[in-house]
């Protein structure tokens, strides 16, 4: 029985993926952009009722995003952080005010690795790996981005880099 | 829809018919009307408000046994889970 409020967000989120479909969809896009024609994927590949599939992948999203495990269009396998250590700003979150002399859906050569959400129409989360430990840094941005805004983002990244020291294992920021 | 009383699938990984919140609604039913005792199924259905034991009330016990909610014993009987409570 969960004593705490964290304690029953990770039931809630284990909750979530204990059906068996469930449990193989975290374990296929854990980490990725949940895809619009999920529909399409569970008649195909799951072998669910065509019939049914609209309404098993909204079972599935609304489950996920209950749980906390959908954010802006991307699933994880690890509810938010804030609800299980009650910390306000567990990754890095960057805004930018809105201009309109670059689209960032059109540049796509500078992060190969990284998962981009069509979250909705103004704005565009990306999900960036740090390591293979499953450390993450999730970064929504405004749309469209301007290369003002571009500056301003690396000005930003700049500043970081000549605040953190990083040592084996462990980056801690002074 | 559903063509049995647990999922969606004709021979595929099992999916429930009711999301999350909607299932913790229905535990909320059992919680408050059975409590974590042990009971039947025909008792599991008549606690989320049916009559007897027909496909609706099977598949909603079966949601609830696929988010792991109630666990079923070795003797048929259901009861809140661990995860449940």
């Amino acid at each position: 029985m969960p004593t705490d409020s964290g304690e029953h967000s990770q039931a809630i989120a284990e909750a979530a993926m204990r059906p068996s479909m469930y449990a193989k969809l975290f374990a296929r896009y854990d980490g990725h952009v949940l895809p619009l024609m999920l529909p399409n994927v569970l008649a195909r590949e799951f072998k669910v009722l065509p019939q049914s599939s609209e309404q098993v992948a909204q079972n599935f999203r609304e489950s996920a995003e209950f749980a906390g495990l959908l954010r802006n269009g991307i699933l994880s396998s690890q509810p938010e952080l804030t609800q299980l250590t009650g910390d306000a700003s567990p990754v890095p979150k960057i805004t930018a005010d809105r201009s309109d002399d670059m689209n960032l859906a059109s540049d796509s050569s500078a992060r190969p690795r990284i998962q981009i959400s069509a979250a909705d129409e103004r704005t565009k989360a990306f999900v960036l790996p740090l390591d293979n430990q499953g450390r993450i840094a999730e970064v929504v941005l405004p749309l469209p981005l301007s290369s003002r805004d571009i500056r301003k983002l690396k000005a930003w990244v700049d500043y970081m880099s000549s605040v953190v020291e990083e040592t084996p294992g462990e980056i801690s920021a002074n | 829809m559903p063509t049995d009383e647990s999922d969606f699938s004709e021979r595929g990984p099992k999916a429930p018919v009711t999301s999350l919140p909607e299932a913790l609604e229905l535990l909320k039913l059992v919680r408050d009307r059975i409590g974590f005792a042990e009971a039947s199924r025909e008792t599991v259905a008549e606690a989320l408000g049916h009559t007897s034991l027909n496909g609706t009330s099977k598949r909603k016990i079966a949601a609830l046994s696929h988010f792991d909610l109630i666990s079923r014993s070795g003797g048929g009987a259901y009861r809140i889970s661990d995860l449940g409570r």
